[in-house]
């Protein structure tokens, strides 16, 4: 093993747990509302302005800020399908209009980022870069293994309560089936909130981790949207260990896909994997066959 | 009087499903509606529960108008359905399936419920125990994904889910769909079962004839109206329902 596949490798697992997270987040809230929740890639953005702005303008320290940043993430989730989700619902919008509707979103928050902190790139790291550790040939910084490590415990902390508690079964009912849910008597505009709550703070947590990682633009969400999209899709969507094993996937590929060449086919790789997927088997890794999927 | 359908008019979007239709069920009933496909019974029950809002007319559950009230503002009042074609929880096991049916009145959201609760406002695993004992084959099956089971066990798990809480009045929808024929009675005899437990059924059946012999009084649908109204004995021994509505020539 050479020098150069390991450090792809690690590169390959830091993107790959930023992939999974978004593509979680998404898919937490693809299951309650069935369909694709495209403003999803600007709550990444605002998750990293969140912290940002805790960090630079307000002097908090790392840990709050990340904690303040997923919470106000969740509100803006929240805030999104309030004032527009939700009306639509009421009028029984088709699905084509959420989505149209979730576009509209994605452009108008991002333009009022770019208004706020202006089109330029930010960057969050303050002081000299500090040498990373030597691993296996490899170098990997403090920042990556806080990326890693704390992208893990927010997966394992989302198995946990959609496994265990009493709020995440209900949520996996209503992801079965929001009739059956409805006449067991779960409400179902309430699980729909904790979705959009719960997804949005791990969009959120990508941004907040990519902002120490590396410089953040206003329209840093859209590529990372799509990447989160394709994870999701060929781990097969709807499904949250699927959505995990298409996160890393998708960064593994990606990576070591450019080991042989140029580091400008990233994008090209995670868009041919997405199409093959979508011709030899679009329920992904760990989707149901039989589910129509319905964008 | 347990339930007062009164006047009930259904429209999807402009096509009219239900016109002007009542109805009563009083406690300890059994009330079966029957009648062809598309004469609007399930939209009847959908309406009841709330799964549908009706254009016009009023429901009364208890002497309380529940006009435009969710089906799960309803559960904890009594009124619980088991809806058409059985769904029940597919990805998750027959234990949580049931489980879910206590919904309302396990403690906190972020409980395990699974495990014993320290406070328990219920003891799940008792009334989980009872469905058991009602539909032994469950017992077996309880770690079993329901989306795998097969369709008349599926339609157990649909049936237990609702009788976790012990509704005051049970809806079903097609109870018998998914049963081999001759589990068909076995079925009955479950509903009879429930009722003598204390719990009001009004129920939709495809299966006419065994519907209203277990019945005590029955609604004949045709069209988005109520045709026959009686006691299911004398419905069985009306000519013209036997020949419209029964199969016999
Ligand atoms: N979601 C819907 N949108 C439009 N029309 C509907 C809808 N659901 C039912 N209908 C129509 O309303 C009428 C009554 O349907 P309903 O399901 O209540 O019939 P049913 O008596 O339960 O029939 P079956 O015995 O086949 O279950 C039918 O003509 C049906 O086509
Ligand atoms: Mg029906």
């Amino acid at each position: 093993m050479n020098n150069v596949f390991c450090q792809l490798l690690v590169n390959a697992v830091i993107a790959g747990s930023i992939y999974a997270l978004i593509a979680l987040g998404f898919t937490v809230i693809y299951r309650t509302v069935k369909f694709f929740h495209f403003a999803h890639g600007v709550v990444y953005t605002a998750g990293a302005y969140f912290a940002y702005t805790l960090i630079i303008s307000l002097h908090l320290n790392f840990a709050l800020s990340f904690f303040l940043s997923m919470v106000l993430a969740a509100i803006l989730g929240i805030a999104i399908d309030r004032f527009v989700y939700y009306p639509l619902r009421q009028q029984n919008a088709s699905n084509l209009i959420f989505l149209l509707a979730s576009f509209g979103v994605f452009i108008f928050l991002q333009n009022l980022i770019q208004l706020i902190y202006g089109a330029q790139i930010l960057t969050i790291r303050t002081g000299p870069i500090k040498e990373g550790h030597h691993f296996l040939g490899a170098v990997i910084t403090d920042v990556q293994i806080l990326i890693l490590a704390a992208s893990i415990i927010l997966m394992i902390f989302l198995w946990l309560f959609i496994q265990k508690t009493k709020l995440g079964k209900a949520m996996r009912a209503v992801a079965d089936d929001p009739v059956a849910a409805n006449v067991v008597g779960i409400n179902p505009e309430r699980m729909i909130r904790t979705s959009f709550a719960i997804g949005s703070a791990l969009a959120g947590a990508a941004g907040i981790l990519i902002s120490f990682e590396t410089n953040i633009e206003p329209t840093m969400g859209f590529s990372a949207l799509l990447k989160g999209i394709i994870a999701a899709i060929i781990g097969g969507i709807g499904s949250i260990p699927g959505a995990v094993l298409g996160g890393f996937f998708l960064g593994l590929a990606e990576n070591l896909g450019i080991w042989k060449i140029s580091a400008g086919w990233k994008d090209c790789i995670a868009f041919a994997i997405l199409i093959i997927f979508l011709f030899i088997r679009p329920w992904g890794f760990l989707g149901t066959k039989t589910e129509k999927e319905t964008i | 009087m347990l339930l007062e359908v009164k006047n009930l008019t259904v429209y999807y979007d402009a096509v009219l499903a239900l016109e002007n239709i009542s109805l009563t069920v009083s406690g300890g009933e059994i009330v079966a509606m029957i009648g062809p496909n598309g004469a609007g019974k399930s939209t009847a029950l959908k309406a009841i529960c709330g799964l549908l809002k009706p254009q016009s007319g009023d429901v009364l559950f208890q002497g309380e108008n529940i006009n435009g009230k969710q089906p799960y503002q309803l559960v904890e009042k009594g009124l619980c359905l088991v809806p058409e074609g059985r769904r029940v929880f597919t990805s998750m096991t027959v234990l949580e399936n049931l489980e879910m049916g206590a919904y309302t009145v396990t403690s906190g959201q972020w409980s395990v419920v699974s495990r014993k609760n320290r406070q328990p406002k219920v003891d799940i695993r008792q009334l989980v125990e009872k469905i058991f004992s009602l539909f032994p084959v469950l017992n077996k099956r309880q770690k079993q994904k329901a989306g795998t089971l097969s369709s008349g066990e599926q339609q157990m798990v649909a049936i237990g889910r609702a009788l976790m809480l012990k509704p005051k009045l049970l809806l079903l929808d097609e109870p018998s769909l998914g049963f081999s024929p001759n589990y068909v009675d076995t079925v009955f005899e479950k509903i009879k079962e429930i009722n003598r437990g204390g719990t009001t059924i009004l129920l939709v059946e495809q299966n006419a004839r065994m519907a209203l012999e277990y019945a005590d009084r029955g609604y004949v649908f045709e069209i988005g109206k109520i045709a026959f109204e009686d006691k299911a004995k004398n419905l069985l021994e009306n000519d013209e329902v036997r020949k419209s509505f029964l199969g016999e020539r």
